[in-house]
C-alpha cells in the first residue's frame, strides 16, 4: 500500500491521503501513490503559483450537516437535471432520448490527459463511484443535460466521465453553488468521438470561504467539436481547468470564459488545447472583471505538436481592474512544433476607458450607470457565442447580478 | 442662453482657455472658428465637464443655472449636448440600446416619464432617416464598424433624439463629405427653435453654408478675438487666420 511522500503534509493534505487509503483498492492505488507523491498543488509550481490550493486550505473544512440547495443557477433553461449534492449524483426520470447515465464502481484509470494532475489523482483515489453519460452515436440531444453542483461545508470529491459516440451531439450545463467552508474537487472527462459535437456551459457561484478546483480532460476526435463557455464568481480560492486533446483531424474547440470577482474572492481559468492532428481550430475568448481585493488569473496555453499542420488557433484574454486593490494575472503561452501554422495570442489587463465613461455621462447616465454598461458590455461579449437565448440569459442573469453589487 | 464669462481652463497644469466670455442667446446659432490648438475643443470637454479639464477661473450658466458644479450626466439632463469630434466606439452596446438607456436616464432625471419602446422606436427610425443611417448599422453595437461620416451621423441622431436645450457641436463636419455636411445643415435647421441655442465649433466655413449661424467668433489662444456676422466666416476663408494670431 502506499506510504506518505509527502513531506510536512498539511492537516488536509494527512487527512486526503487517510481517507484515501481508508478505502482504496488496488485499482485506486496508483491514483493514490500520485497524489501521495505531490501532495496539494502549492504556489511553487508554476502552473500554481497564482493559485495556491495548500495554503487556502490550511484550515480543514469541517463538514455540516445537509446540503444548502440556492436557486438554480440555470433556472429557465428546460434541462434534465443530475443533482449532484456533496460530490453524490441523483437524478429523477428518464434520460432524453440516446442518453444513458449510470453510477459505477471506480476503477480508478485517468484518461491520459489529465493523469498527472494531482487533483484528477486525488480524486481517483478517493471517489468510490463515478458517474458515467453516454451519448448514443448518431443522436441529436436536445435536451440539456445539467450537472448541478450543490453542497455544504466539507470535503467532497466527484468524478464524471461523458462519452459522445459518433456524430452525436448534446449540451451540459454545469452550475457550482457553493455555500460555507468547502474544499470541492470534480474530475470530468469527456470523449468525443468522430464528428460528435458537446456544448459546455458552466456558472461557477462558489462561496466566500469555498475552495473549489473543477477540472475537465476533454479528448476531441476527427471532425468533432468541443465549446464551452464558462462564467466564474470565484470563492476563497477557486481554479476552473480545462485541458483539450484534439487527437482528430480538423476537430474544433472553442472556449469562452469570464471571470468576474470582487471582495477577496479568487477565480483561476487554465487551459491547455492540445493540438495533435492536422488541420485543427481553436478560438478562446476571456473577458475578467476585478473589484475590491479580488484576484482573476487567466492561464491559457495552445500546445501545437508536430503532427498539429494548418493549426488555426486564436486567444484573447482581456481583464478590467476597476480599483487599485484589484489583480488580474495573465499568462498566454502558446508551444508550437509545427511550421505551418496560425496561432495568435493577446492579452490586456486595464482599467475602464475613461473616455467611453465620459461619453456615457454626457449622455446623461449617471456614473454608476456608466459603469455597469460598461463592464457588462466588455464581459458580455463572452456570452455573445451563446445560440440558445435560454441559456445566455441565465448568464447574463448572473453577471447583471453581480454588477448590481459590485459595480 | 449660454453665459460664459472670463473663462479660464487648465488641462495637465497649462492653461489653456484664459478669460473666454461668450454669450448665445436662446433661438441663436453662434460659430466658432479657430486655429489649431486655440483651445476649441477644450473649451467643448470643458462646458461638457470633463473631469480633466479644471476650471481655474470664471463661470458659465445655462438658462441662468451655473453648471460648472455639476457632473457631466447632471449638466446632460439639464439639457447640453456635445456632439463629439471623436465619438467613441463601444462593442458590447447595441445602438438602440444605448440611446434609448441614456433618453430615459435625462428624462428620469428631469421627472419626465420613460419613453415607451414603441414610442421611442418611431421617433428613432424617423431620425435614423433624417441623419441617414440605414436600419442594419443601427442593430450593431455603438460605432463599431461604422465609418468617420457614419459615427457623426450617429452624433446627429441622437441630437435629434435627446432635442437639447443647448448644443455644442465640435468640429462635426470634419471627415464630412458635401452629403453629410447638408445633412448636419437639416438636423440643425429642423431642431432651431426660440428656446434653444448651438454652439458650433469648426475649422471652415463649408458647414456654415448649410447652418447659416447668427454670428461668428474667433478663438485664438483661449479668446475671443473678434466677434462679427456670418460675413466674418467669409473674411476668414480669404485671409486665414494670421491677421488675428498676430494681434493676440
Amino acid at each position: 500500500m502506499s506510504r506518505t511522500l509527502l513531506i510536512n503534509p498539511t492537516a488536509l493534505e494527512a487527512g486526503l491521503l487517510a481517507a484515501a487509503q481508508a478505502r482504496a483498492t488496488p485499482a485506486r492505488a496508483s491514483a493514490l501513490a500520485r497524489f501521495a507523491a505531490t501532495g496539494l498543488p502549492h504556489r511553487r509550481l508554476e502552473s500554481w503559483k497564482w493559485t495556491d490550493l495548500r495554503a487556502a486550505l490550511r484550515n480543514v473544512p469541517e463538514a455540516e450537516e445537509g446540503a444548502v440547495v440556492g436557486r438554480s443557477l440555470f433556472g429557465g433553461v428546460d434541462a434534465f437535471e443530475i443533482t449532484v449534492m456533496n460530490g453524490e449524483a441523483e437524478w429523477q426520470g428518464t434520460p432524453p432520448e440516446g442518453v444513458a447515465i449510470s453510477c459505477v464502481g471506480n476503477e480508478a484509470e485517468l484518461p491520459p490527459a489529465t493523469a498527472d494532475h494531482p487533483l484528477a489523482n486525488l480524486c481517483a483515489a478517493s471517489v468510490a463511484r463515478r458517474l458515467e453519460i453516454s451519448v448514443a452515436a448518431g443522436a441529436k440531444v436536445l435536451r440539456p443535460i445539467h450537472l448541478r453542483h450543490v453542497g455544504g461545508a466539507g470535503v467532497r470529491h466527484f468524478w464524471a466521465q461523458m462519452r459522445l459516440e459518433p456524430g452525436s451531439e448534446a449540451t451540459l450545463l454545469e452550475s457550482i453553488n457553493g455555500a460555507g467552508a468547502y474544499f470541492s474537487n470534480t474530475h470530468l472527462g469527456v470523449g468525443l468521438d468522430e464528428s460528435a459535437r458537446l456544448r459546455r456551459f458552466v456558472i461557477s457561484d462558489a462561496s466566500p470561504e469555498g475552495v473549489d478546483a473543477a477540472l475537465a480532460g476533454v479528448r476531441v476526435g476527427a471532425g468533432a467539436s468541443f465549446s464551452q463557455c464558462a462564467l466564474l464568481l470565484g470563492g476563497k480560492a477557486s481554479r476552473f481547468e480545462t485541458r483539450v486533446s484534439c487527437l482528430g483531424a480538423e476537430s474544433r474547440v472553442d472556449l469562452a470564459s469570464g471571470i468576474l470577482v470582487d471582495e477577496a474572492r479568487h477565480a483561476d481559468q487554465t487551459s491547455l488545447i492540445y493540438f495533435g492532428a492536422p488541420g485543427c481550430g481553436a478560438t478562446q475568448l476571456h473577458k475578467a472583471a476585478a473589484h475590491g481585493r479580488a484576484r482573476a488569473v487567466f492561464q491559457g496555453k495552445f500546445h501545437v505538436a508536430r503532427e498539429g499542420q494548418k493549426t488555426d488557433a486564436h486567444m484573447a484574454a482581456r481583464a478590467l481592474l476597476l480599483n487599485e486593490g484589484a489583480e488580474a494575472d495573465h499568462k498566454p503561452e502558446l508551444e508550437i512544433y509545427a511550421d505551418d501554422v496560425k496561432c495568435g495570442h493577446g492579452s490586456a489587463v486595464g482599467a475602464l476607458d475613461a473616455d467611453a465613461l465620459f461619453y456615457f455621462q454626457q449622455r446623461g447616465l449617471p456614473p454608476d450607470a456608466a459603469r455597469v454598461l460598461l463592464i457588462e458590455a466588455f464581459v458580455g461579449e463572452v456570452f455573445d457565442a451563446i445560440d440558445d437565448a435560454g441559456i445566455a440569459a441565465a448568464f447574463r442573469a448572473r453577471a447583471a447580478r453581480w454588477l448590481e453589487r459590485a459595480a | 442662453m449660454l453665459k460664459i464669462d472670463n473663462l479660464h481652463v487648465s488641462v495637465g497644469g497649462a492653461e489653456i482657455i484664459r478669460g473666454l466670455t461668450l454669450v448665445v442667446p436662446a433661438g441663436e446659432v453662434h460659430a466658432i472658428m479657430g486655429p489649431n490648438g486655440s483651445g476649441k475643443s477644450t473649451l467643448s470637454f470643458a462646458l461638457a465637464g470633463r473631469e480633466t479639464y479644471d476650471v481655474t477661473a470664471g463661470s458659465a450658466t445655462l438658462n441662468g443655472e451655473s453648471i460648472l458644479g455639476l457632473k457631466p450626466h447632471q449638466r446632460a439632463a439639464r439639457g447640453l449636448f456635445l456632439s463629439f469630434q471623436h465619438p467613441m466606439e463601444i462593442p458590447g452596446v447595441p445602438v438602440m440600446n444605448f440611446v434609448r438607456t441614456a433618453l430615459n436616464a435625462q428624462r428620469k432625471a428631469s421627472g419626465e416619464a420613460e419613453m415607451s419602446a414603441a414610442e421611442f422606436l418611431k421617433a428613432f427610425r424617423e431620425k435614423a432617416r433624417l441623419v441617414g443611417l440605414d436600419e442594419e448599422k443601427l442593430k450593431r453595437p455603438f460605432n463599431v464598424g461604422f465609418s468617420g461620416g457614419e459615427k457623426k451621423r450617429m452624433e446627429m441622431l441622437q441630437m435629434a433624439m435627446f432635442e437639447p436645450a443647448f448644443a455644442v457641436m465640435d468640429e462635426t463636419d470634419s471627415g464630412l463629405d458635401i452629403d453629410a455636411l447638408k445633412m448636419v445643415g437639416d438636423v440643425v435647421t429642423s431642431l432651431r427653435g426660440p428656446r434653444r441655442g448651438f454652439l458650433v465649433i469648426t475649422h471652415y466655413q463649408r458647414l456654415l453654408d448649410h447652418i447659416r449661424p447668427d454670428r461668428v467668433h474667433i478663438l485664438v489662444r483661449g479668446r475671443i478675438a473678434k466677434s462679427g456676422g456670418p460675413e466674418l466666416a467669409l473674411e476668414l476663408e480669404r485671409s486665414g487666420y494670421e491677421q488675428f494670431t498676430a494681434a493676440a
